[in-house]
């Protein structure tokens, strides 16, 4: 993105998605697991927020939580504005309109998410009929358009072929071009380039770079992997144990990065341009979803502890313009 | 460094049935074609590539697991037959293999420690008690406490199933390991410790080792030396620091470029550093069994020539150890991989990003 669009956004920030307080549990019968603890999160219009973590630290069930597509057995609790409509507590009908409408949400396998039997026109036509009432020849024209859109080669074509028949990048591109039939204001990518070769996932990461500026359409893009949060994010949220443990702005990530866990995650990657020496890698283990702390999650693994580190649970504070971070230690940012 | 696994033209073709209609002849993949390499004892060997380019079809054919269609394949001397046999069954001991997914490479109704030790077993090597000694030694030097060797694969963490996995592989004392994408189903904070481990144990043993993996980064901290592979054939070999920081052939500069670069090193937050343009390549990577003319990769490549659709390139040295197959470097004298000027794609020099 140039510098220019980059401050006139900033200029107008209009707060798109306003999440307070989530908690997600999962309860069987005997135990309730915490999964997600008090998420709060601001998203403004045409901006893009990177989710980062490991598996079971609650990336995609916080967005699939509001969503309301974790079944009865969830128990989801705090607060979700889109625009300034509650999104928790909604009931399902009303929810389906925003599902795929307002909000959009792609996953990391394209082929096990598209219909196996069907065309891919028919499947693009279901969502346009669902959410703009197209149908028809009409219907067909605007699947071409997006398909357009996501930069299918000989879209024509790809209309009358079948999920198997087209490759997992061409797959994943009929799944963006899905999520933007409703003309979402916010997308929701689930590690959309984790199934994806390294050429193949550049450019499905420039496509999206290139919707969201087109469209003024913000962006949650949730990964493992810190090179694509990089390239596709203007702020990074890092989470650990059902917890954002530090928020900040992107080009800071890589320099001004406070929690242990950040710097862990970075030292951890392996770059291509460094010369073959030991890694460092985070001691321990992840721990699984649902795991109970008493205080600080990343306290069994951290390198900087103090005492009240296992006893008190830290809370998100400011250290730097946009950035917050939850640590007790005291670092030179 | 001794010769250990030397392949000669290997080539491996499959059939398969691409048309609709029931009674039309197999057409013929080819999923590997005349790959030639070699392999020395405490030698690291990279083989990166995109998904479908052959690199699993070729290291199953290496260590025997799969046969060629024409092709030698030697390992200390021995030729390497698929044929399982008193002969195919020794040869096993010096060779194993560590794969992706360790969940589905163990045993799930076998305790940890029956099934690193049941490759002694099936081998008849030493007594028990010596299969016991060299189980637990195999468990300790991958870091598995005596506390889990009673536990089942699914009581384990990924990452130390993987490390069971590598255990099982160690504990014949093999002189190769092959690794399939062996952290790529990993956590970022566990895969720093494998791999860590894998380097480790490789040099502690002098293992020589072939490294399947579509992630550079990764490929860089273990390797000595990287072949990269296209639809089939090898297209740039050498070694591992060379080849990724100043790449010949278009292919392998297009695939360093596509790794996200965690810096911010991309055009949108280059604060820290020079803006960095990447290549971009359009289209995926074709169908093996529609494989183009000439230079397989002229389709997709951003500085194709005319003789690049009709001519096949051939392996071009460009120093001692450096081979690339590309008619960019056909000429007599060898010279690094230059856009032409109308293009603005260029991979910026090391300094740039540091």
């Amino acid at each position: 993105m140039s510098p220019e669009l980059h401050q006139v956004k900033n200029q107008s920030p209009e707060t798109l998605l306003s999440v307070k307080g989530l908690n997600v549990a999962f309860a069987n019968d005997t135990h309730t697991h915490r999964v997600v603890h008090s998420i709060d999160l601001d998203i403004k219009k045409g901006t893009a927020l990177g989710i980062v973590g490991e598996s079971g630290c609650g990336k995609s069930v916080t967005w699939m939580a509001m969503l309301g597509l974790l079944g009865t057995k969830a128990r989801v609790s705090g607060s979700a504005k889109l625009s300034g409509q509650e999104l928790i507590g909604l009931d399902d009908r009303d929810l389906s309109k925003i599902r795929g409408g307002q909000i959009a949400m792609i996953f990391q396998d394209p082929a096990s998410c598209l219909n196996p039997v069907h065309r891919i026109e028919k499947q693009l036509a279901e969502s346009l009929a669902l959410h703009r009432g197209l149908y028809g020849a009409e219907a067909r024209q605007v699947s071409l358009d997006l398909l357009d859109r996501v930069q299918m080669p000989n879209a024509a074509q790809r209309l009358s072929a079948y999920p198997h028949e087209l490759s997992g990048g061409m797959n994943q591109r009929v799944m963006i071009a899905m999520a933007l039939a409703g003309e979402p204001d916010l997308l929701v990518a689930d590690e959309p380039t984790t199934a994806l070769d390294a050429t193949v996932q550049a450019q499905i990461l420039d496509l999206l770079n290139q919707l969201r500026k087109d469209s003024d359409m913000a962006l949650v893009l949730i990964s493992h992997d810190l090179g694509v949060i990089a390239e596709a994010s203007e702020r990074v949220a890092v989470m650990y144990g059902g917890r954002i443990v530090e928020l900040l702005p992107t080009h800071d990530l890589f320099t001004r990065g406070h929690h242990p866990y950040t710097n862990g995650l970075l030292a951890a990657m392996p770059s291509i341009e460094s010369e073959q020496t030991t890694l460092k890698s985070i001691p321990g283990q992840v721990p699984s979803a649902g795991t109970a702390f008493k205080g600080c999650s990343f306290a069994p693994r951290c390198d900087f502890t103090r005492d009240d580190c296992h006893s008190v649970l830290p809370a998100l504070r400011s250290v730097h313009v946009a950035h917050r971070v939850a640590c007790h230690v005291e670092r030179a940012v | 460094m001794t010769l250990l696994l030397k392949a000669t033209q290997v080539t491996r073709n499959f059939n398969v049935k691409a048309s609709k209609t029931w009674f039309a002849k197999p057409r013929v993949l080819r999923a590997v074609n005349q790959i030639s390499l070699e392999l020395s004892a405490g030698q690291t060997l990279g083989l990166v590539g995109e998904s479908g380019c052959g690199k699993s079809t070729l290291a199953r054919m290496l260590i025997g697991l799969l046969p060629t269609s024409s092709g030698e394949i030697t390992f200390a001397g021995q030729p390497i037959q698929a044929k399982r046999n008193a002969h195919w069954r020794a040869q096993r001991r010096d060779m194993q293999m560590v794969y992706q997914d360790p969940l589905a490479a163990l045993d799930r109704r076998l305790k940890i420690f029956d099934q690193v030790q049941e490759p002694l077993v099936i081998q008849k090597i030493g007594d028990r008690a010596a299969q016991l000694a060299a189980t637990r030694e195999a468990l300790e030097s991958v870091g598995i406490g005596q506390d889990l060797y009673g536990r089942f694969p699914h009581e384990l963490s990924g990452g130390q199933r993987q490390r069971v996995v590598m255990a099982r592989a160690l504990v014949l004392k093999p002189q190769l390991l092959v690794c399939d994408e062996p952290v790529s189903a990993l956590d970022l904070s566990i895969q720093a410790q494998v791999i860590n481990l894998l380097s480790q144990l490789q040099k502690s043993r002098n293992l020589a080792m072939l490294f399947i993996s579509h992630d550079l980064r990764v490929v860089r901290h273990i390797c000595d030396d990287v072949a990269v592979m296209y639809l089939g054939k090898i297209i740039e070999q050498g070694p591992a620091d060379k080849i990724l920081s100043n790449p010949a052939h278009p292919y392998t500069a297009a695939l360093i470029s596509a790794v996200s670069h965690p810096n911010g090193a991309r055009g949108s937050h280059g604060t820290h550093s020079k803006p960095r343009k990447r290549i971009l390549l359009t289209g995926e990577p074709p169908n093996p069994i529609d494989i183009p003319t000439g230079c397989a990769f002229h389709p997709r490549c951003p500085s194709v020539l005319a003789r690049c659709k009709t001519q096949a390139p051939v392996k071009t040295m460009l120093d001692a150890r450096h081979s690339v197959a590309c008619h960019l470097h056909s000429g007599t004298a060898p010279r690094a991989y230059m856009p032409s000027a109308n293009e603005s794609l260029l991979i910026p020099p090391l300094e740039a990003l540091a």
